[in-house]
C-alpha cells in the first residue's frame, strides 16, 4: 500500500518536475528568440541612423549649397519684388491643419478611412484652399 | 547616447549615429586565422599589413583593431567570419555639414567627449548617462533576455541654436570666394540679430572639416572672432562720434581743418588716407579723417574717450557662450601717453575682438541698447521637454535712443556718400563704418601688412541684421572699403532676402 502510494506521489512530483522543465525550457526558448529579435531590431535602428545620416548629408546646406549655386549657376536667392505675400486668415491655417492631420489619421489607419465617409470633408478644403 | 545640435530651425548640426569598434583576442585566434586577418583585415580597413600583424601578435586578451567602422566596413569584416575577432557597437558623433559652423560647434573625440566648441563647453549636457543591468548569460555567452535591476541610462540633451544654417552657408560662402580672392592669411564673419544678440552665423578662414577635425592645425580650429585681438583702427570711430554726439560737445555741421593730410600729435604724426581741408563733423566719420576725428577726440578728453569704449565694453568680455573668449585691451587713461589721444579714438593703442565689434555696432542699431551675444537659444531632452532657455539679454544702454538714431544718419552716409559705398545694397538701407588698420610688425606698424574691416547694420530704419566682416592681411586691394564692405554686401543682401521669405 505504502510502496503504491510512494509511486503515486513520485509520478506527479515527476510530472510536476517534467511540466516546469518544458515551462523553463519554453522561457529560455522564447528568451532566445526575443534576444534574436531586439538583435535585428537594433540591426534595422543602426542601419535606418546610417541613411538618416546619409540623407542629412545630402539635404544639408553645405552640400545643396555646393551643388546648387556654383559659379554661373545663375541661381540665386528671390528679389524681395519677387516674393508675393499671401495674406491668410487664422481660420484658414485651423482649417488646413486640421485637414492635414485628418489625413495622416487617414493614412495610418486604411481600414478606418475606408469605413468612414470623409470624402465630402476633403473636398470643402480644396473649396477653401482656391479661394485664396 | 550623446545629444544631437540643431540649428535655430532645428536642422541638424551633430548628430550620433551607430558604428562598430573591432576588436580581436589574440590568444583565441589560430596562426592560421591571424595570417588571414592580416591579408583581408589590411584590405578592408586600410591598414597596414604590419599594424595588424603587429597587434595580433600581442599575448592579450583584448586589443583594439580599429576603432568606430562605419556600418557597411563592418560588415564587410563579419563576413570573414574569422574566429577571435569581434566587434563592440559604440556609437560616433557626425557632422553632416562637414565644415559649416566649425568654429561654433566645436568636436567631439573618440571617446564621445567634447573637445572644442560647444562639444566641449556644453559637454555636461550634451554627454548624458551611462545606464546598467545584470543580465542572464549561458554557458556560451549568450545574453538571454531576462534582465533584472535595470537602470536605464540617460541620452544626452539637445542643444538648440541662434545658428540659421543657410545664414551660415550664405556668409561661409562669401567669406570663403573673398578669402580666396584677396590671399589673406585669414578672415572672420559675425552676422548678429542687434534686437536680441542672437548670432545667427560666425565663421572664420581658415576652417576645417568637422568630420577630419584632428587632422586639421590647431591655427584653422582656432575661433578668431572671440580667441583673437586685433587693433580694429578706424571702426573704433564709432566711440569717438558716441561719445561727441551723446555729450553734445559736437553738432553732425560742425566745421573742422583736417590740416590737408598732415598734423602732429605729441611727437607722432597723423597721416589721412587723403589731404582734406576742412570737413563737416559728418564728413569726417564718413571720409574716415584720423586727423579730425583726434581733433574732436581732443575737444572731448581722454577721460570721455575712454568712459565711452568702455561703456561699449572693450576691454571686457562680452560673456558669449562659447569657449576662450579673451576681453582685449582698452587702457585707463593713467596709462596714456602724450600721443595716445592722437591714436586711441582711432582705434590705434588698443585692441578688440571681432564679437566686441560686432556687438557694439548692434547697440547703435539697437538704439543705443547693447545685447549680451549668445548662440545657444534653447537646451532639450529627446521628449521636446524644455530643460534651459537663454533669453536675450540687454547689458546698458550704452548712448540715447536720440544720440542712436544720429549716428546710424551718420553710418548711414559713410555708405552713400564715404568709404564703403561697396556696401550698398539696392533697395535697402544701410549703416556702417569701414577700418585699415596696419599691423604692428615687431614694435612699429606695418606699410604692407593691414586688417580690412566693415562693421554695419541693415536697414537703417528697421536694423534686422548686423555684421562684421575682418580679413587679416589681404593682398593687392587692403582696404576695408574694397576688401571686406563687399562681402557684408553680398551676405547681408541674401541674408535680407532669405529672411522675407521664412518671416
Amino acid at each position: 500500500m505504502k510502496l503504491i502510494q510512494f509511486i503515486k506521489i513520485m509520478l506527479t512530483v515527476t510530472a510536476f518536475s517534467l511540466t516546469y522543465i518544458h515551462l523553463q525550457m519554453q522561457i529560455f526558448d522564447l528568451a532566445y528568440k526575443g534576444k534574436m529579435k531586439e538583435k535585428q531590431i537594433r540591426e534595422l535602428s543602426d542601419e535606418n541612423g546610417r541613411i538618416h545620416y546619409n540623407i542629412l548629408s545630402l539635404q544639408s546646406s553645405n552640400s545643396l549649397g555646393i551643388k546648387l549655386l556654383k559659379e554661373h549657376s545663375g541661381m540665386k536667392f528671390v528679389d524681395n519684388d519677387n516674393i508675393v505675400k499671401l495674406v491668410t486668415t487664422d481660420k484658414f491655417f485651423i482649417d488646413n491643419n486640421l485637414a492635414a492631420k485628418k489625413n495622416s489619421e487617414r493614412q495610418t489607419n486604411f481600414l478606418f478611412s475606408f469605413l468612414t465617409l470623409r470624402s465630402q470633408a476633403e473636398a470643402k478644403q480644396i473649396e477653401k484652399f482656391k479661394k485664396y | 547616447m550623446r545629444g544631437t545640435i540643431f540649428d535655430r530651425k532645428l536642422r541638424p548640426l551633430a548628430i550620433n549615429v551607430a558604428v562598430y569598434s573591432l576588436y580581436a583576442n589574440p590568444r583565441a585566434m589560430t596562426e592560421e586565422g591571424k595570417r588571414l586577418a592580416v591579408g583581408k583585415l589590411s584590405e578592408i580597413l586600410k591598414l597596414s599589413p604590419e599594424f595588424v600583424r603587429q597587434r595580433l601578435d600581442k599575448t592579450k586578451y583584448f586589443v583594439w583593431i580599429m576603432r568606430k567602422l562605419p556600418i557597411d566596413v563592418a560588415n564587410q569584416v563579419k563576413t570573414l567570419k574569422i574566429a577571435g575577432l569581434d566587434f563592440i557597437k559604440e556609437s560616433k558623433r557626425y557632422y553632416p555639414n562637414k565644415s559649416l559652423a566649425a568654429h561654433v560647434v566645436g568636436f567631439a573625440g573618440i571617446d564621445n567627449l567634447g573637445l572644442e566648441g560647444l562639444e566641449l563647453q556644453f559637454e555636461d549636457y550634451l554627454k548624458g548617462e551611462y545606464g546598467w543591468t545584470q543580465i542572464l548569460r549561458d554557458a556560451r555567452q549568450r545574453e538571454l533576455l531576462i534582465e533584472k535591476n535595470v537602470f536605464p541610462p540617460r541620452d544626452g540633451f539637445n542643444l538648440v541654436l541662434t545658428i540659421d544654417e543657410t545664414i551660415q552657408f550664405i556668409a561661409e560662402r562669401a567669406l570663403e570666394k573673398a578669402f580666396e580672392k584677396h590671399h589673406a592669411k585669414a578672415a572672420s564673419i559675425i552676422v548678429m540679430n542687434p534686437k536680441t544678440g542672437e548670432i545667427l552665423a560666425l565663421a572664420n578662414q581658415p576652417t576645417y572639416n568637422l568630420e577630419q577635425a584632428t587632422q586639421a592645425p590647431m591655427e584653422n580650429r582656432t575661433n578668431r572672432v572671440a580667441a583673437f585681438v586685433y587693433e580694429p583702427g578706424s571702426v573704433f570711430k564709432i566711440v569717438t562720434l558716441a561719445a561727441a554726439l551723446e555729450e553734445g560737445k559736437v553738432k553732425e555741421t560742425d566745421k573742422f581743418f583736417c590740416e590737408n593730410g598732415s598734423y602732429k600729435v605729441g611727437n607722432h604724426i597723423l597721416h589721412d588716407h587723403g589731404r582734406h581741408g576742412t570737413l563737416t563733423f559728418r564728413e569726417v566719420i564718413e571720409q574716415s579723417s584720423n586727423i579730425c576725428t583726434t581733433k574732436v577726440a581732443q575737444k572731448l578728453g581722454a577721460d570721455l574717450i575712454y568712459q565711452y569704449g568702455h561703456r561699449f565694453r572693450f576691454g571686457m568680455k562680452t560673456g558669449l557662450d562659447l569657449a576662450g573668449e579673451v576681453q582685449g585691451t582698452l587702457k585707463p587713461t593713467k596709462y596714456w601717453s602724450k600721443t595716445s589721444i592722437g591714436a586711441v579714438p582711432i582705434g590705434q593703442e588698443v585692441t578688440v575682438t571681432a564679437i566686441q565689434m560686432v556687438s557694439a555696432i548692434a547697440a547703435i542699431a539697437n538704439d543705443g541698447v547693447y545685447m549680451k551675444p549668445f548662440v545657444v537659444k534653447y537646451i532639450k531632452d529627446n521628449q521636446d521637454e524644455l530643460i534651459r532657455s537663454f533669453e536675450p539679454e540687454p547689458l546698458g544702454q550704452v548712448v540715447s535712443a536720440e544720440t542712436a538714431q544720429r549716428m546710424k544718419d551718420i553710418l548711414n552716409g559713410v555708405v552713400e556718400r564715404g568709404t564703403a559705398k561697396l556696401a550698398k545694397i539696392p533697395g535697402v538701407s544701410v549703416a556702417g563704418k569701414t577700418g585699415t588698420a596696419q599691423k604692428v610688425v615687431g614694435k612699429t606698424y606695418s606699410h604692407s601688412k593691414f586688417y580690412a574691416t566693415f562693421i554695419g547694420f541693415a536697414p537703417v530704419e528697421d536694423p534686422k541684421l548686423a555684421a562684421i566682416v575682418v580679413f587679416d592681411e589681404p593682398r593687392g586691394t587692403y582696404y576695408g572699403g574694397t576688401v571686406s564692405a563687399p562681402v557684408f554686401k553680398e551676405v547681408i543682401e541674401n541674408s535680407l532676402k532669405y529672411l522675407a521669405t521664412n518671416e
